[in-house]
């Protein structure tokens, strides 16, 4: 029935609905400054769906998609701005620690990644038990074919949105 | 397209095989679900040990179980734990979990802000409980740490300064984790997978991704103030910044309730389906009830603050009372699956079953506080206590249980015990109630939240005791879900779950139990995906071939 | 005690809402377990029936509407036997209450008297306010230090005290009589004993008082 629901009207349509509620509460005459605060969280879904939809088109995004395969700068990252924030509290010498791990993160982010185009190999499931399916249609060469293709075809839309994120992080 | 090359003989870096790397530096959007979850379910036990604590120090009249000081620590960090800790990770990892799997994708998107996003819940958490080591104590300011309370010239200890911290590193993590699992579901569904085809769970991820990203950026802002007020308390001299600092704060407050609430409606949506043997009822209408919803409970955050004098009352009453519109909505469709349908009383279906007439008393006593006239006796009083946690504890914490047993199969591999699971489930139900239901009427008799004591003149004795007898219960329940997890885990070998062992209907039982890195595989093809129960349609469809014409 | 009567009508009305409601679904709920064991397999194909699900939801928002609108009347009707500028009658007698960590102080406008006590576990040296009844008494909530709440759970009454911000609430105690007053909004350490007394006295006892 509905076949062309887009993303992009989901996070509009509920924007929108919360306009309406802001715009309610100038009828009941609530304090301007707390008006502009829901206001400025209406602002905030307009810019998701903003994102949503460049994401969606995402011309530029074409062709310079990596993937990555480990994280450790996410804790480095984590660390560096943990650290920072207890400077506030113990001394600004902390927040001089901090720049270590912010050093180490960045260093560690570009290993993290991927050639361009290129996916990871196949893993197995390691877990408790190993209980896949024996023989089955594919080897292991089959497999890593096919979810490295689907890897890379997801890449695709987060590729753009990760190097933003990263861009703007350093 | 990738070249044959990159699968055996692969360039650069590779996933490792090895714990604890392969699980601390992982971009399996799998693994770091099951991270958060683990680190929530392990403090869900430490703070319920908080509130242990509280319950025998209240069991008497001027007890003295636990000091006054300790007491106040023990409720702010049983409050602020459990909300910005333990529930909303666990919804949010739930999510995590299931939301590429439930749209067909390998992966989350930007993996690695994900898993930096778990690293700021997890430091976040260590500098919140790590006040507790510090000469003053933790926070003992109410997990609300309303101004000028919590400013530095009357909570001067290091604990408040690291719950400032805690908190906003890990509400941050929070915001980090929604973003990249609403832009999967918006923007990374596979094939087919059309917006109106995504599953009930998974569009009331978006519902709570989406609050989690315009509200609680508030949050990060009234820490901020509060940051503010611990280098010049004299901020807080001023009316405006007290009363801001609570508009900002219940900007975030009331939404995270639903973000805490939504994630296990989608559970409990799933599960009954599932054990009914039906597609979900109402879809579209839930759906669209969800996205209401969520934008409604955005503009209700002022009936937290009826008795300040200072907000426009009647909006905010009116906007919460309209919240019974797309509850009722959802409820209709719970019924409706149920209803006339050949029921299986598996444990995940016993959980999400008591979670309907549960959270019901948790929303119709929330349309008592939300009309000012009633709120202005109820509002900090103990009927408030009873009524949050019937819907976090009775309501979202049944629909977790409810999400665990169901998936726990899933993710592991491995089938919870049935015995086991009956007496936690039965304890929880006894448990539960005993304990907060004899709230409402200490709240009615006047006794107010977060006093460490009363007099034996007050008349709260007798039901503070049964109170506190079913939150004993409550513990013993806990053990017994303790005991099943390593239990089931220790006899692995003769609990292997099939890839579909209940018989669902969305894409995650479609693949292996647990499921290979990049979700679905040679062996484990995505379905066709002909609607919002694929697997569904797939053995209907099975039975009508083989049906003679 | 407008807050009180006012309190137990709606109280009512939404607690006999609330349990019709629920009894509804629990039969809804009840129906469906049994219905469960029938032999006969599942028949039904209708996912959804969206013509039900609209009018249901109009129904709904139908219910929501009386709620509000019964509410907000109630709501109308307290706030304005509690309002601060009415003349009809004006005030008899205006306190102005001042709330601390960890205890109350009381500032009669007239003759500059001032009541205040210990606030402390053993409830024997409380701040008593004394007002007189039958009379409208004009409240001036206001605090010197961390927000406080002012709660006389008997008469269903609460109003926070902020500081540098004044509320102002006008009650009307109906008879002689003495309740007790609470802090409902955690303060401090010693919030859980910050009590205080209000004791209703015939007016012409009140103005005897207040002469002293």
């Amino acid at each position: 029935m509905n076949p062309a629901l887009k993303p992009v009207l989901v996070v509009l349509g509920w924007a929108a609905f919360n306009a309406v509620l802001v715009l309610l509460m100038l009828v009941y005459g609530e304090n301007a400054l707390f008006i502009g605060m829901y206001g400025a969280a209406v602002g905030l879904a307009l810019l998701v769906a903003g994102a949503v939809f460049l994401g969606r088109r995402d011309p530029a995004g074409q062709g310079r998609r990596t993937v990555a395969v480990a994280s450790q700068s996410g804790l480095l990252f984590a660390l560096a701005a943990v650290l920072a924030g207890a400077g506030l509290i113990f001394g600004y010498w902390l927040t001089g620690f901090a720049i270590i791990p912010l050093l180490a993160a960045l260093a560690r982010q570009r290993k993290e990644v991927l050639p361009r185009g290129a996916a990871p190999a196949a893993t197995e499931v390691s877990t408790l038990h190993s209980q896949r399916p024996q023989g089955g249609d594919g080897g292991p060469v089959a497999k890593g074919v096919k979810a490295a293709t689907a890897t890379v075809v997801a890449a695709k839309a987060a590729g753009w949105w990760r190097r933003r994120r990263r861009s703007s992080r350093t | 397209m990738t070249s044959r090359l990159t699968a055996t003989e692969p360039p650069g870096p590779q996933p490792t095989h090895e714990p604890p790397r392969s699980w601390l530096a992982s971009t399996d959007h799998k693994r770091i679900a099951i991270l958060t979850l683990g680190t929530a379910l392990v403090l869900l036990f430490a703070m319920g040990g908080l509130a242990l604590a509280m319950r025998t120090q209240l069991a008497q009249p001027d007890s003295d179980f636990v000091q006054n000081d300790t007491y106040n620590q023990l409720f702010t960090m049983h409050g602020s734990g459990m909300i910005y800790l333990v529930i909303t990770p666990m919804a949010l990892a739930l999510g995590l979990y299931l939301v590429p799997l439930q749209v067909g994708s390998p992966t989350v998107a930007a993996p690695r802000t994900t898993m930096l996003g778990y690293w700021l819940y997890v430091l976040g958490a260590i500098a919140v409980l790590s006040g507790f080591l510090t000469a003053g104590g933790a926070a003992k300011e109410g997990w609300t740490a309303y101004t000028p309370l919590s400013s530095a010239r009357f909570a001067p200890n290091v604990g408040t300064d690291l719950w400032i911290l805690g908190n906003f590193a890990s509400s941050l993590g929070m915001i980090l984790i929604a973003g990249t699992v609403l832009w999967t579901v918006l923007l990374k569904r596979a094939r087919g997978m059309t917006m109106l085809r995504v599953p009930v769970f998974s569009w009331a991820m978006v519902a709570t991704n989406l609050m989690v990203l315009a509200a609680f950026p508030s949050l990060l802002i009234a820490l901020g103030l509060l940051a503010v007020g611990r280098m010049s308390p004299d901020v807080f001299s001023s009316n405006v910044w007290n009363i801001g600092y609570q508009h900002l704060f219940w900007f975030y407050g009331h939404p995270v309730v639903y973000v805490m609430f939504f994630p296990f409606v989608g559970a409990v949506a799933e599960v009954l389906a599932t054990f009914a043997r039906r597609r979900f009822f109402g879809y579209k209408a839930t759906v669209l009830s969800l996205l209401a919803f969520a934008a409604l409970s955005m503009s209700v955050w002022g009936h937290h603050m009826f008795t300040t004098g200072q907000v426009a009352d009647d909006y905010y009453s009116l906007t919460s009372i309209a919240l019974l519109v797309p509850a009722g909505i959802e409820y209709f469709a719970m019924l409706g699956t149920i209803i006339g349908a050949r029921l299986r009383f598996s444990v995940p279906m016993l959980f999400a079953l008591a979670f309907i007439p549960q959270f019901l008393v948790g929303g119709l006593t929330g349309i008592m506080v939300a009309t000012p006239v009633l709120d202005y006796q109820m509002q900090d009083s103990y009927f408030v206590v009873a009524h949050f946690h019937y819907t976090l504890a009775a309501g979202s914490l049944f629909g977790f249980f409810a999400g665990f047993y169901f998936w726990f199969p899933k993710a592991t591999g491995i089938m919870l015990g049935k015995g086991l699971g009956h007496v936690h489930f039965w304890l929880m139900v006894v448990g539960i109630n005993a304990t907060f239901l004899p709230m409402f009427w200490l709240g009615m008799e006047g006794m107010p939240r977060r006093v460490a004591s009363y007099l034996p003149t007050d008349g709260f004795g007798t039901l503070n005791f049964i109170s506190t007898v079913g939150s004993w219960v409550l513990g013993v329940a806990m053990l017994a879900f303790a005991a099943n997890l390593v239990v089931s885990i220790v006899r692995r070998r003769t609990r292997r779950a099939a890839d579909n062992p209940w018989e669902a209907h969305t894409l995650e039982w479609a693949t292996s139990s647990p499921p290979p890195p990049l979700n679905f595989d040679a062996a484990h093809p995505l379905p066709p995906i002909t609607s919002f129960t694929p697997l569904l349609d797939l053995r209907r469809k099975h039975v009508k071939d083989r049906e003679p014409t | 005690m407008q807050f009180r009567q006012v309190f137990e009508d709606i109280f009512r009305f939404e607690i006999l809402l609330a349990a019709g409601v629920f009894a509804a679904i629990a039969a809804a709920l009840l129906l469906a377990l049994a219905l469960s064991r029938k032999k006969s397999g599942d028949r039904r194909r209708r996912d959804s029936h969206p013509l039900v699900e609209g009018g249901y939801a109009l129904v709904l928002a139908a219910v929501a509407g009386v709620i509000v609108y019964i509410t907000a009347s109630a709501h109308d009707e307290v706030r304005e036997a509690s309002t601060t500028n009415r003349t009809d009658p004006a005030p008899a007698a205006e306190v102005k209450v001042t709330a601390f960590q960890w205890c109350w102080q009381f500032d009669y406008a007239r003759n500059d008297k001032t009541v205040t006590g210990v606030c402390s576990e053993k409830d024997r040296k409380l701040p008593t306010l004394i007002v007189p009844a039958g009379q409208p008494v004009k409240f001036n909530l206001t605090s010197s230090d961390v927000i406080h709440s002012f709660w006389i759970p008997d008469l269903a009454v609460k109003m926070d005290a902020f500081p540098d911000h004044t509320n102002s609430v006008t009650l009307t105690f109906d008879h002689p009589g003495r309740w007790l007053g609470r802090c409902a909004e955690f303060c401090g350490p010693y919030h859980p004993s910050m009590h205080f007394y209000v004791r209703a006295v015939p007016p012409e006892q009140y103005e005897q008082w207040v002469q002293a």
